[in-house]
């Protein structure tokens, strides 16, 4: 495996709190606390590059650090990122989790080490195997010892996923795996044990949702702008953004005159009901004709010209949470004052 | 004769082939492709043709809407009752099943709403018909014909075709033999029902149970050897993994787990089978008379697998909160939209009943399926299918898709051994 390893500046001897302004730089070479980690790495996996970049510059240039870390990445055809150990060092923590976000990304596999209570570890604990270290770089050794063996083994035998047994604090990450029964002959399990009163464990344990504040109400709706938002999928005719039926990774902003006269040009892009009803037809599914009705009798002020349109089927909820909060800005953006949304 | 009995008698098939007569030999079946197409000619259709996958082909079948497993009854030579046969003989006497063979329809009835086989390669550790034998048939809607008559008509030449194959079974030896009977049992044991919810959303995310649109049915007790009867036909045009096939209800695992228990670790006390509606009245409904049907069994568990996803999270939440409420513990089957990664909330809903959930495993990952020399179907359907995403189709052949395309892959009936785990 080809690592690189991303550390402070301190650990890549630069200097101490007054070098933390040192910007991002790419060594290739071994620097520092990878002296340590390469000699207990089995032979088939080496540190490629090291990247060395000051606390403060990594945050007050976050975006475009992130930006050359993945570019590094690609350069050295990197299979995994090394970040830290940060120990207790809260914004070498915060650095060495966005390095692990960086990696994670851009799907390669990231590894650091963190005194449980550094703050990076809360923020960034599910873009990489993080492992409990102690409060101070006195524990160098240890974790580095931990660290290697953990890429040894996922060298060899592909990723671990139980966080129990390897020792990384639990990422939060939902995985596929295969097991020895099927899901029928199990649920029959758990149902005989929640009956005889026997523990038992769930497989999956209850999403916990975040509750979003309604804005106050509009104070006068007759001058009020008012957009329409849909996950129903309507889309102008052949999906020119091709819009995913399923999980989708875009929203667009599309106008009334995209989908043809009286939205008779619209497609139903949407996976999880039937399209027959909104084909030719886009009013049955984001109702701009009742709206410009309501507009030109003065119930509300103007439509906004804007309609937004994704895929609402099996949308990873936070997914859906980034969208929610561009469209909320691009909102704003327009001035408008109230929005209907509809959905499949 | 107050207990019911039904003896699946099993012909073992090891291979699929065309030739001049339909029949089986040496667990061999061969297929009369042009008696077979014309079994299933009808004004629907302006072609009608017949392929054939087996295990390890270099095969990949797209968009798959149905898998029906070819079964007859002995004594009427009929099956699935309320299509194809009467009432006489639901659930008790003697039904001959074609073992490790099935029928696979397939079209471009809501695209996207379909789904993929492959017959060999990483896909098919996902799916139970990589590894059987299967007629799939490729029929071609005439023109001008509406999305819901073409669903109806490979529907029904499904199950024609399936029960075309299986009239062969009655001349050939048979492999096994397994009864069916609820005897009684210890008295002590831990009753368990089972709670199969049957899709019934409309616009072609409907089920068909003895013939009728679910949609327009009621929440009703049945005996497990109805279920092995063809008692319900999917006519379900969902996302692939979203969809129970009609071999899945005719073969569905909680069933069988609960008749191989049945005596020893509890008493199967039966099934309730009940359509899953949109609308929240019609799903309160329908949780009312589950959990009612379960205490009037006396039930001290239920089962309850999820058909679809989203929107049906909405009754199981339900359920387990009014069943728990009456003191009836209460297990959920499901699978997950997790994010691509695992990031995501799994469920669109939840509920503190819900404390013993199975997990069928995370839909949203992606799996590269690598090209295949074969294609049965259209491949470019690969890009729209729900699950797939918009560049799936890669230059060479291979796709990249989710794993909700794969027929069966993360079934909420819990088939495979595919579960999500949490790291």
């Amino acid at each position: 495996m080809k690592i690189v390893h991303y550390i402070n500046q301190f650990f890549g001897q630069i200097g101490g709190e007054e070098k933390a302004d040192y910007p991002f730089e790419v060594r290739e070479k071994i620097v520092g606390p990878g002296m340590m980690l390469n000699s207990l790495l089995a032979e088939e996996n080496s540190i490629v590059a090291t990247i060395i970049c000051g606390d403060n510059y990594f945050t007050d240039h976050t975006d475009e650090v992130s930006e050359k870390i993945k570019q590094t990445l690609r350069d050295y055809q990197a299979d995994m990122l090394v970040a830290g150990p940060a120990f207790n060092a809260g914004r070498y923590g915060m650095a060495c989790g966005g390095a692990c976000k960086a990696a994670h990304e851009m799907g390669l596999i990231a590894v650091s080490g963190m005194f449980e209570e550094n703050p990076g570890l809360e923020l960034y604990r599910k873009y990489g195997y993080i492992f409990p270290t102690v409060n101070n770089a006195r524990g160098m050794r240890d974790a580095m010892k931990t660290i290697a063996e953990f890429i040894n083994k996922i060298a060899s035998e592909g990723e671990q996923y139980d966080y129990l047994k390897e020792g990384y604090f639990r990422r939060g990450l939902r995985k596929n795996i295969w097991t020895d029964s099927n899901g029928a002959h199990r649920a029959v399990n758990l149902a005989l044990a929640k009956v005889r009163g026997e523990e038992f464990e769930t497989e999956l344990e209850m999403p916990k949702f975040s509750r979003v504040e309604p804005s106050a109400a509009i104070k006068d709706l007759s001058k009020a702008k008012i957009a329409v938002l849909t996950t129903c999928g309507p889309v102008p005719e052949g999906n020119p953004d091709r819009i995913e039926a399923h999980a989708a990774t875009k929203w667009r902003i599309y106008k009334e005159d995209d989908f043809g006269e009286d939205m008779t040009g619209s497609e139903i892009a949407h996976g999880g009901y039937t399209p027959v009803f909104g084909t030719h037809n886009g009013n049955r599914v984001v109702p701009v004709d009742a709206m410009k009705r309501l507009a030109k009798e003065g119930i509300i002020g103007e439509l906004d010209e804007n309609i937004y349109v994704t895929v609402g089927n099996s949308m990873p909820v936070t997914r859906a949470a980034d969208f929610g909060k561009e469209i909320a800005q691009s909102l704003k953006d327009s001035n408008v004052q109230g929005a209907i949304l509809t959905s499949a | 004769m107050k207990n019911m009995k039904l003896q699946l008698e099993y012909v073992r098939i090891d291979d699929l082939r065309f030739g001049q007569k339909t029949e089986i030999q040496d667990h061999i079946l061969y297929v009369n492709k042009a008696e077979a197409i014309a079994e299933l000619s009808c004004k629907e259709f302006s072609s009608i043709d017949l392929d054939i996958a087996n295990p390890g082909d270099s095969v990949r079948i797209i968009p798959v809407k149905d898998a029906i497993e070819p079964r007859i009854k002995v004594d009427s030579k009929g099956f699935f009752p309320g299509f194809l046969d009467g009432f006489d003989s639901v659930g008790e006497g003697t039904t001959r099943v074609l073992q490790g063979c099935c029928v696979i329809t397939t079209g471009n009835i809501v695209c996207f709403q379909e789904g993929i086989i492959d017959m060999s390669g990483p896909g098919a550790e996902y799916s139970i018909y990589a590894h059987m034998h299967n007629l799939v048939l490729i029929a071609e809607p005439a023109e001008g014909l509406s999305a819901e008559k073409h669903e109806e008509a490979v529907r029904l030449a499904g199950i024609r075709l399936a029960h075309y194959l299986a009239k062969a079974s009655l001349e050939a030896e048979i492999d096994d033999s397994e009864a069916f009977e609820l005897a009684e049992t210890d008295e002590k044991l831990p009753r368990v029902a089972y709670v199969n919810l049957v899709l019934a959303q409309g616009l072609l995310h409907d089920n068909y149970i003895y013939g009728s649109d679910a949609k327009h049915l009621q929440t009703m007790l049945m005996h497990p050897n109805e279920m092995m009867d063809g008692a319900i036909v999917s006519g379900n045009c969902v996302t692939a993994s979203d969809k129970n096939t009609t071999y899945d209800h005719e073969n569905n695992p909680v069933i069988r787990d609960l008749y191989a228990r049945h005596g020893k670790d509890l008493t199967f006390a039966g099934v309730i089978s009940s359509p899953t509606c949109t609308m929240l009245a019609e799903k309160e409904r329908g949780v009312m008379s589950i959990v009612s049907n379960a205490r009037l069994l006396q039930a001290d568990a239920i089962v309850v697998t999820e058909e679809g996803g989203g929107n049906p999270e909405a009754d199981i939440m339900l359920i387990a909160e009014r069943a728990e409420a009456a003191g009836i513990k209460t297990v959920l089957v499901v699978h997950e939209n997790a994010g691509d990664d695992g990031s995501s909330e799994p469920l669109a809903n939840s509920s503190p009943a819900a404390d013993a959930v199975v997990s069928a495993g995370n839909n949203n990952e992606f799996v590269l399926l690598p090209p295949m020399d074969k294609t049965i179907g259209h491949l470019e359907a690969a890009n729209v299918l729900a699950g797939g995403i918009s560049d799936a189709l890669k230059d060479d052949g291979s796709v990249l898709v989710r794993l909700a395309v794969i027929m069966d892959a993360t079934s909420n009936l819990g088939i495979t051994n595919l579960r999500a785990v949490t790291y």
